[in-house]
């Protein structure tokens, strides 16, 4: 407030009056500003009361925002994470319910009428745990992934999963970093078969429309764009390619600044650089440094040349790819398509016409048979896995090689032994396994011992068959392929030796039709599931099939155990989201003694400051009264 | 006798200067409370004729001022009023802003960014899309009070200047004509004319409240007085002051003109000046960083939100910001569009809603400058017309507008071009600045289109996640500051400099304090030294009557020698 010199030489009437509301105001103000302080708790009103301190205020206060909200989400989090941890128990109890009957049942102490009993019982197990598998938390099913409907029914001769493998996410700190809060049905219930993983590297050639972003480029960590430095003879020009979105503008961009007399062009792999002014002369293409671009891109070269490959780019399998552009640009060949059989249905995919790689998924996935395609992890091969826990799923020729070249054949040459029959191999033993007697009497006697794949077999079968037998695949279907290749009046028939098992796990325990041995499909894919387990127990009791109870009993062993562990992960989840929200507690409490630090008027000071100021109003009115009131014309 | 009749004239002289000066300590005391007036005093002067001393007179009223202490006062007087009004203006913003409160803008923008959060951990929750709705209308209606407040405060201002400007031309007229009659009152000899330039000393403080001016004292008791190096009032004429009402950029802005020539006046102090200087340097700038910051949070949410899907997906959609020429390159000016477009690409997604079978195309948004093949809303129209079952049309009023078969519905995913954001396609926002800023109204209507999904699954909440990062991700339109801090620092600015311009005022007001004191120490009336100035004069007025009591006595005496 205002402050009147005290250095005049006289002091009028004005003056005095003036210098006394002056007084009186700057008193005012401050006891108005006081006792704004005492009566708010607040040591300001409005940020320019003090700049600084609101400005600190209004961070804290977005801080505290923030960390109530994370708060929010924790707390939603672990209500839906106390609910999975509880269903999760659930569910092993019920598996280990079923264990226990299944190890009960195996053996010779019951009847085969217990059994049937017992049969209701699992069957009441069965129907708890699909309850289980459709649990949900508020609009959430646990197990559903990112789903929104019930994920488990009884459907397709099975227990159909129609979830996802995507858990749900949630913003666990302010730093707006995520973490999930979920399991889906595959990763508990392993609600999805483990097959039929690609065995095909699709290898898409490049194109130019093939995304930056999805290329591996030659580090194998994708591109980074930006800029390059291009010399041709005595000519350098630096190129910025940072704003490219695909190839087709990489080449355009090169095309364009690049010295003259080169030309860049989309080879099948990477760019191609090409002298177009000959002779050629020296070409050198360099990161500028810090960069990587065209270490990246395989073009940091020098090269005198006519043409210059550049480095493979690599690009991923995405949705978009043509069908054209697989297998390095040979595409495939969609005669016959391919079959999937499910369970009983079977359906024969038509792939004629098919461009992308998403309508080549989207036909398969729309067949209706519970299976589901799409692109594996790694971004190179497809795959087909069952959805449907209770059949066997198998992918097979249908008289083309559609299955083969997409590397999704159930049953084909790289197949190991040790897979086969749902896992439990081939029994082989020392010395030969297999007779193979031709038409003409022609004796060949196999030994697999040391075949590790079907393409072993075949090709041990070929040898020792010595143009009398041959083997191969079906082509239509799945299963080995025997074919005599003699002429006679004899019988083809195959039997096994030394007590070997291989016949019978080969599929081969068959009669021949003319001089053809057709073997049987014994890679069919099982979702290896609780749900299977319980189906194949509840057969084997009403069945009284005791191969069939043990072969759930292992199971169901197999999948407690995988169901532990992921209920112990998400156990220590629910652990993880219990500490965050502790200390997301405290932060909020620090942020908000911090704040009130900020904040919050110290009352000792504000009330002295309020006595001392009353004091002063006090002094001031009663001065400003005497000297107003003392005149000499009170004394004439 | 000779001697005689000096003395009467001797004694009737002073008779006539003490009554004189008892007048003018009269006039003194009279004008104790006027704070414009400035003392007199009577210079009292012997009189003679030859050696001969004839009495005593009143030669001269001196009026106590002190002409450059006026002028300096008249400087700080619109140096404060000037600094007065920024920091009210300033002040009135603060208050309009609210910020600190429950209620203010940060809150608001945290609780909208929240809500995006809160939907994440749950995207098929009804209420938490109703909750992003509400949220995102508490953010639009603070944004267009403050805005319409702002508006407001600029057409106050304006008003103000224009009633600043009248009360200025009316005093600079009064100055004129008080010039004129000082010189005519003081022309006829009778010394200087207090009560005249008492008003016009009264005047060009008034002025000087309002416009820094300059004045220049001439002997003969005219100011002339000059606003910036153009004079105003020259002896007994003023150019007079006017105002004139532009409009730009949408907005009145009222400017000060001499009346004669329409020339700019420029001022750069008083509360005239202070008024255009507040509009123009803060209430516009916080008008245009509002509208910054509403464009901000408007484009960099529909940036986000055209990545996405909802629970539901588009079966029609037409783009919200209309183009004003579809045939030039989309990032060109004369393309029209607010938001940037960059060279990328992006995907339209098609979905049987039966089989709920996906079918994925990319388009390509060629922005290099290369090859003359830029794209044309004209082009985008024609490659997205190339996805079945899409169409895609212009609208007469330049719009894209898409549609897709019956049966089928259309989503938007991995826009690195900014395009869709751009011409307002899969966006959350509609609108170009704060008042304009609204929530697409297909999506008020029906919550489940807010685009929470990336992967297309109903229950996947990354794309909500990535909405809720959007208040803390950095944007390219606010120079690299995320939204909240582009927003706390257009709050702390606006708390700095409120708290400058009162500091400025303080100091200011210290200075014209002081000035003040020093004018009234010269100027004021003191009732004490008045009283005894009083009765000085009566006892020199009772001497003097005494003195002819004395010379009437003697007279008589001698007269009576006669008789």
């Amino acid at each position: 407030m205002g402050v009147t010199p005290v250095n005049l030489a006289r002091i009028s009437f004005n003056l005095r009056a003036f210098n006394l509301q002056e007084a009186l105001r700057a008193n005012q103000t401050s006891l108005y500003s006081v006792q704004n302080q005492l009566s708010t708790g607040l040591r300001f009103l409005r940020p320019s009361e003090d700049p600084l301190s609101a400005s600190k205020t209004v961070s804290l206060d977005g801080y505290i925002d923030q960390l109530s909200e994370v708060q929010n989400n924790l707390s939603n989090v672990n209500a839906c994470l106390l609910e999975t941890e509880s269903a999760m128990q659930e569910a092993v109890d019920l598996v280990r319910e079923a264990y226990t009957v299944s190890l009960e049942t195996v053996d010779d102490t019951h009847s085969a009428e217990e059994r049937e009993a017992l049969a209701v019982v699992v069957n009441s197990l069965l129907d708890q745990l699909v309850s289980v598998g459709n649990r949900k938390y508020l609009n959430t099913y646990l197990f559903a992934g990112q789903g929104a409907d019930a994920p488990f029914s009884f459907d397709f001769d099975g227990v159909y999963y129609t979830g996802d493998d995507q858990r749900r996410t949630t913003v666990v700190d302010t730093d707006m970093s995520t973490d999930y809060f979920t399991a889906t049905g595959t990763e508990f219930f392993q609600a999805a078969s483990t097959r039929v993983r690609g065995a095909v590297d699709l290898n898409p050639a490049l194109n130019a429309e093939t995304l930056i972003t999805d290329l591996r480029g030659t580090s194998g960590e994708g591109v980074t764009l930006g800029r390059i430095q291009v010399t041709a003879g005595t000519e350098t020009t630096t190129i910025d390619l940072s704003g490219a979105a695909t190839v087709g503008d990489l080449v355009d961009r090169l095309n364009a600044e690049m010295p003259t007399g080169l030309s860049a062009s989309v080879g099948t792999t990477g760019i191609t650089i090409v002298q177009t002014t000959l002779p050629p002369t020296t070409v050198a293409i360099s990161d500028i440094s810090g960069g990587q671009t065209a270490r990246d891109l395989g073009l940091n070269v020098s090269f005198a040349v006519v043409a210059q490959a550049g480095g493979d780019l690599d690009p991923k399998l995405t949705l978009r790819t043509e069908i054209d552009d697989l297998l390095a640009g040979s595409g495939i060949n969609p005669a016959g398509g391919l079959t999937i059989r499910n369970g009983s249905q079977v359906v024969t995919v038509n792939l004629t016409g098919v461009d992308t790689v998403e309508e080549l998924l989207n036909r398969i996935n729309q067949t209706g048979l519970g299976v589901s395609a799409s692109i594996a992890d790694d971004d190179r091969r497809l795959e087909i896995l069952s959805v449907v826990s209770g059949t066997e799923l198998s992918i097979e020729e249908n008289g083309g090689n559609v299955a083969t070249t997409l590397g999704l054949r159930s049953m084909y040459g790289g197949t190991y032994l040790s897979e086969l029959n749902d896992g439990n191999g081939v029994d082989t033993v020392d010395g030969d396994d297999l007779r193979i007697t031709t038409r003409d009497g022609t004796v060949v006697d196999v030994d697999l011992s040391n075949a590790r794949t079907l393409q072993d077999v075949i090709t041990l079968i070929n040898t020792a068959g010595a143009g009398a037998v041959t083997a191969s695949f079906v082509t239509t279907g799945n299963g080995l392929l025997l074919t005599d290749e003699t002429a006679g009046g004899g019988t083809f028939q195959i039997e096994a030796l030394n007590g070997s098992g291989a016949m019978i796990d080969l599929g081969l325990d068959v009669t021949a039709t003319g001089n053809q041995l057709t073997g049987d499909d014994v890679n069919k894919v099982i979702t290896d599931s609780a749900f299977t387990a319980l189906l194949e127990l509840r057969e084997g009791l009403e069945t009284d099939d005791r191969q069939l109870i043990s072969t759930a009993s292992q199971r169901l062993d197999r999948v407690l155990a995988e169901m532990q562990t992921v209920q112990g992960r998400m156990a220590s989840q629910a652990q993880m989201m219990d500490l965050r929200a502790e200390r997301v507690e405290a932060e909020t409490d620090a942020a908000q003694i911090l704040r009130s630090d900020v904040t919050d008027v110290d009352y000792t000071d504000a009330v002295v400051r309020f006595q001392q100021l009353q004091t002063a109003l006090q002094a001031n009115l009663q001065t400003a009264s005497m000297v107003l009131n003392l005149s000499l014309l009170d004394f004439l | 006798m000779a001697i005689m009749g000096a003395s009467f004239e001797i004694g009737r002289s002073a008779l006539t200067a003490y009554q004189a000066a008892i007048s003018v300590v009269g006039q003194n005391i009279a004008n104790v409370g006027n704070s414009d007036y400035a003392r007199q005093s009577a210079h009292l002067a012997a009189r003679s004729t030859g050696s001969t001393a004839t009495g005593v007179e009143v030669n001269a009223l001196q009026r106590h001022v002190d002409e450059a202490l006026e002028a300096r006062l008249r400087s700080s007087l619109g140096q404060r009023s000037g600094a007065e009004t920024i920091h009210t203006t300033l002040s009135s913003i603060e208050s309009l802003y609210n910020e600190l409160s429950d209620t203010d803008l940060s809150t608001q923008l945290s609780e909208f960014f929240g809500s995006f959060a809160q939907l994440q951990t749950d995207p098929l929750e009804y209420a938490s899309r109703e909750l992003v709705i509400s949220s995102a209308d508490a953010v639009i209606r603070t944004l267009q009070q403050q805005r319409s407040g702002l508006l407001t405060e600029i057409e106050d201002l304006n008003s103000s200047a224009r009633d600043m400007a009248e009360t200025a031309n009316g005093l600079a007229e009064q100055i004129a004509d008080l010039n004129q009659r000082i010189v005519t009152a003081e022309g006829s000899g009778t010394g200087q004319s207090s009560s005249l330039r008492d008003q016009r000393d009264a005047c060009l403080r008034e002025l000087a409240e309002l416009v820094d001016i300059q004045t220049r004292q001439y002997d003969n008791g005219v100011i002339n007085v000059y606003v910036g190096s153009e004079p105003l009032v020259d002896f007994g004429h003023s150019r007079g002051l006017t105002t004139e009402t532009i409009t730009e950029d949408g907005l009145e802005r009222v400017s000060v003109r001499f009346a004669d020539n329409n020339g700019t006046v420029i001022m750069s102090d008083g509360r005239l000046a202070a008024t255009l200087e507040a509009r123009d340097t803060y209430v516009v700038d916080q008008l245009n960083q509002l509208d910054t910051l509403a464009q901000a949070i408007i484009y960099e949410v529909n940036r986000v939100h055209s990545q996405g899907c909802g629970l539901v997906a588009y079966e029609s959609q037409t783009s919200t910001f209309a183009m004003a020429d579809v045939t030039v390159a989309l990032d060109t000016t004369d393309a029209g569009l607010t938001y940037p477009v960059q060279n990328g690409t992006f995907q339209v997604r098609i979905r049987d809603k039966f089989t709920g079978q996906v079918t994925t195309k990319m388009i390509e948004v060629d922005l290099d400058g290369l090859n003359g093949d830029d794209t044309t809303l004209t082009a985008l129209a024609v490659d997205l017309n190339a996805v079945p079952g899409l169409s895609a049309t212009i609208t007469s009023g330049q719009k894209l507008k898409l549609d897709v078969t019956d049966g089928y519905e259309f989503s938007f995913a991995e826009d690195t071009s900014g395009v869709l954001a751009a011409l307002g396609l899969g966006n959350f926002f509609e609108g170009t600045n704060a008042t304009t800023m609204d929530v697409r109204s297909d999506i008020r209507n029906n919550p489940q289109l807010i685009a929470t999904s990336l992967s297309g699954a109903q229950g996947d909440g990354s794309n909500a996640g990535d909405l809720a990062a959007v208040g803390t991700t950095a944007s390219d339109l606010l120079g690299s500051l995320s939204i909240t801090d582009y927003q706390e620092a257009i709050t702390n600015r606006l708390a700095i400099d409120t708290a400058a311009a009162e500091t400025e005022y303080i100091a200011a007001d210290a200075v014209y304090s002081s000035l003040t004191a020093q004018r009234q120490s010269i100027s004021g009336v003191d009732l004490d030294e008045e009283a005894i100035n009083l009765t000085m004069y009566e006892r020199a007025f009772e001497g003097a009557s005494r003195f002819l009591t004395v010379v009437n006595t003697l007279t008589a005496e001698l007269l009576t020698l006669v008789e």
